[in-house]
């Protein structure tokens, strides 16, 4: 606004000469003519646009405000439980749910919220570190890979293949094995045997992306190897990295979960949603709902990973832009 | 095209020689031996006898080579759990199980998957559409255990419509094949609609229609043939899927297929049979991984001219 009545002041300051200049002859502008000269819409980074797709799946949103509403609960919701996950009642086993047990209990008269509780923290830190620690080996290898090109990512690409061909429960099942259940292994087998597919991803982004002319700008200009890697081509792939991250986490816990129906899950008295799924398998016929929560507990956490991950994959692909 | 097939067919070996390696390491590396929850029932020397009958007390190297060369004439070795029962002969009783069980879950998602993933790509945008979509955000979204579980309880406990266990009648087949086949039908349902409308916006596809031929023809022929090779290249992994899943399921259902055993062969901490039912597995999906491979060669002609 202030500019466009400099503007008209000056022209009149031209004529000041033949014009008895008095500030009445100053005009202001109304309010629907403020913008007339303003074109540009207002700049987004990368990151705000995809929020903005985000934002308008429905069911993206509704899957992130579950996750996130399920991790404050499975933090703080045992702390304020009466109950621990590994206390034994045997005389009050097997109760159906009730206000003091709203989940019931299981043949040992625990908690089954309060287990349910525990085995959702387990599960999702099964499901994000697994994913997480994937996310780094298969960035960093498949980078390398994709930027080096040539005999290294030959060889490189063979061992991804050779890893990618084996089934990867095979390997989880194999190290859960020699080194024991515990929350820590079952971890670091999915990780170990599953970066492959990132480091595909991430390598096919940066072979593409290093063609680009701004690559060679920044290589004209001096930028060393792993900036140029770093912050030209792999924060420019971080769309397909996101999107695998997120639909790794409901493999995890995929796997993790299998582990347990074949016995090789996270040791009791702890316990996932996986083990306690497996656990009330046998009695399922007499006390349907030990088995109904931890499993509706899964199905809830698979939907609302997989709608976001579309909600992602969508907000990320610049080919669908509205 | 020959060199390429002999390429990918060494790579397939080299895979399979790694998987070998890595589960003959591995299961070596498993603490505590076989035969330790009957240590103190034996004297020293049977249990000496007992280590050497299995070749336990060789040095690791000259295990390993043992091993492969038994391996090479197809000797998997001998059962700790069974005493006198090969490997192979507990893989081949499990074999008809697992094979009709997979080969059946194959078959249906196939079919579904196609059925689906073409009614939802030719009527877009309508209930038809939204259902098949809703039916695979489901399917791609549930476990196979979470469904198995699902279907035991509502059909088999609640209904007592089909039976719970073993695979002896047909009706029986019902609800491990269900509950194996969700999850493909649901990933080939999104892909061949995906494939499908993108063959269909091509030129010839406009051209097909403008010479007048028959919707039938220009789905079926035309648009269905270049659908087909993104779809191809996923049945492979979806077959390996299956016969991992089928262990999961044949546990649930306790079917007598080698998804059990290899289970059992886990709990009784049975070795040669756990390693061999591994090493078998791995080579199934690493064959039909090949032979998808093989198809997509013969259905693409443009690999032909690659290498």
């Amino acid at each position: 606004m202030k500019q466009s009545a400099t503007i008209r002041v000056r022209n009149f300051e031209k004529e000041q000469a033949t014009i008895d200049w008095t500030p009445e002859l100053v005009e202001k502008l109304d309010d629907s003519e403020k913008d007339t000269g303003f074109i540009a819409i207002e700049s987004t980074t990368f990151l705000q646009d995809a929020w903005r797709k985000f934002k308008k799946n429905k069911l993206a949103l509704v899957g992130a405000g579950f996750l996130i509403l399920l991790i404050l609960v499975c933090a703080f919701g045992p702390m304020l439980s009466p109950y621990t996950y590994d206390q034994i009642d045997l005389f009050n086993s097997n109760q159906a749910p009730t206000a003091e047990h709203w989940f019931g209990t299981d043949s040992l008269g625990r908690d089954l919220f309060v287990r349910v509780l525990i085995g959702g923290r387990i599960s999702l830190t099964v499901g994000v570190v697994s994913a997480l620690i994937n996310l780094v080996i298969g960035t960093i290898y498949g980078g390398i890979s994709g930027y080096f090109g040539g005999r290294i990512d030959q060889i490189m690409m063979r061992i991804v293949d050779i890893i990618y061909s084996i089934p990867t429960m095979l390997y989880v099942l194999l190290i859960t094995m020699v080194f024991g259940s515990s929350i820590g292994t079952v971890i670091a087998a999915i990780a170990i045997s599953s970066w492959a597919g990132m480091a595909r991803i991430v390598r096919g982004q940066v072979l593409t992306l290093k063609e680009q002319e701004y690559a060679l700008a920044a290589k004209a200009l001096g930028a060393n190897t792993w900036r140029i890697l770093i912050k030209h081509l792999l924060l420019n792939s971080i769309g397909p990295i996101i999107v695998t991250v997120t639909l790794n986490i409901p493999a995890a816990i995929f796997s993790e979960a299998f582990l347990s129906f074949v016995g090789c899950g996270i040791a009791i008295p702890m316990a996932s949603w996986g083990t306690l799924s497996s656990e009330s398998l046998r009695t399922v016929m007499a006390y349907p709902y030990q088995m109904f929560f931890p499993v509706a507990a899964i199905c809830l956490t698979m939907f609302s990973l997989n709608f976001i991950g579309d909600g992602f994959n969508d907000a990320f692909d610049p080919r669908r832009s509205k | 095209m020959v060199k390429y097939l002999m390429k990918r067919i060494l790579m397939s070996l080299l895979t399979l020689f790694v998987l070998i390696t890595v589960t003959f390491v591995m299961v070596r590396l498993v603490p505590g031996g076989p035969f330790d929850a009957d240590i103190a029932e034996m004297t020293p020397e049977a249990y000496a006898n007992l280590m050497a009958r299995y070749g336990i007390d060789q040095p690791l190297p000259v295990q390993y080579k043992m091993y492969m060369q038994n391996l090479f004439k197809g000797d998997l070795g001998e059962s700790l759990q069974y005493t006198g029962v090969e490997v192979a002969e507990l893989i081949g009783r499990g074999l008809s199980a697992t094979l009709s069980l997979t080969f059946i879950a194959v078959l249906v998602a196939l079919i579904i998957g196609f059925g689906l993933g073409i009614a939802a790509a030719l009527m877009p945008n309508t209930w038809v559409d939204r259902l098949c979509m809703a039916i695979s955000t489901i399917g791609i979204s549930l476990p196979n255990y979470v469904v198995a579980i699902g279907l035991m309880y509502l059909l088999a406990l609640k209904l007592s419509l089909l039976p719970v266990t073993g695979l002896s009648s047909p009706a029986a087949y019902v609800m491990p094949v269900i509950a194996l086949a969700l999850n493909p039908i649901a990933n080939l349902t999104k892909l061949v609609k995906t494939s499908l409308i993108d063959a269909l916006n091509q030129d010839y596809v406009t051209m097909a229609k403008s010479k007048g031929l028959s919707q039938v023809k220009i789905v079926g022929i035309h648009a269905m043939k270049n659908a087909l090779l993104p779809i191809v290249s996923y049945v492979a992994p979806m077959i390996a899927n299956l016969l991992i899943g089928s262990f999961v399921v044949e546990n649930m259902f306790t079917i007598p297929g080698i998804g059990t055993m290899l289970a059992t062969s886990i709990t009784n901490r049975d070795y040669t049979t756990l390693s061999g039912m591994i090493i078998f597995y791995g080579a199934g999906v690493l064959v039909f991984a090949l032979l998808a491979d093989l198809a997509y060669v013969f259905i693409d002609p443009r690999v032909k001219f690659e290498d």
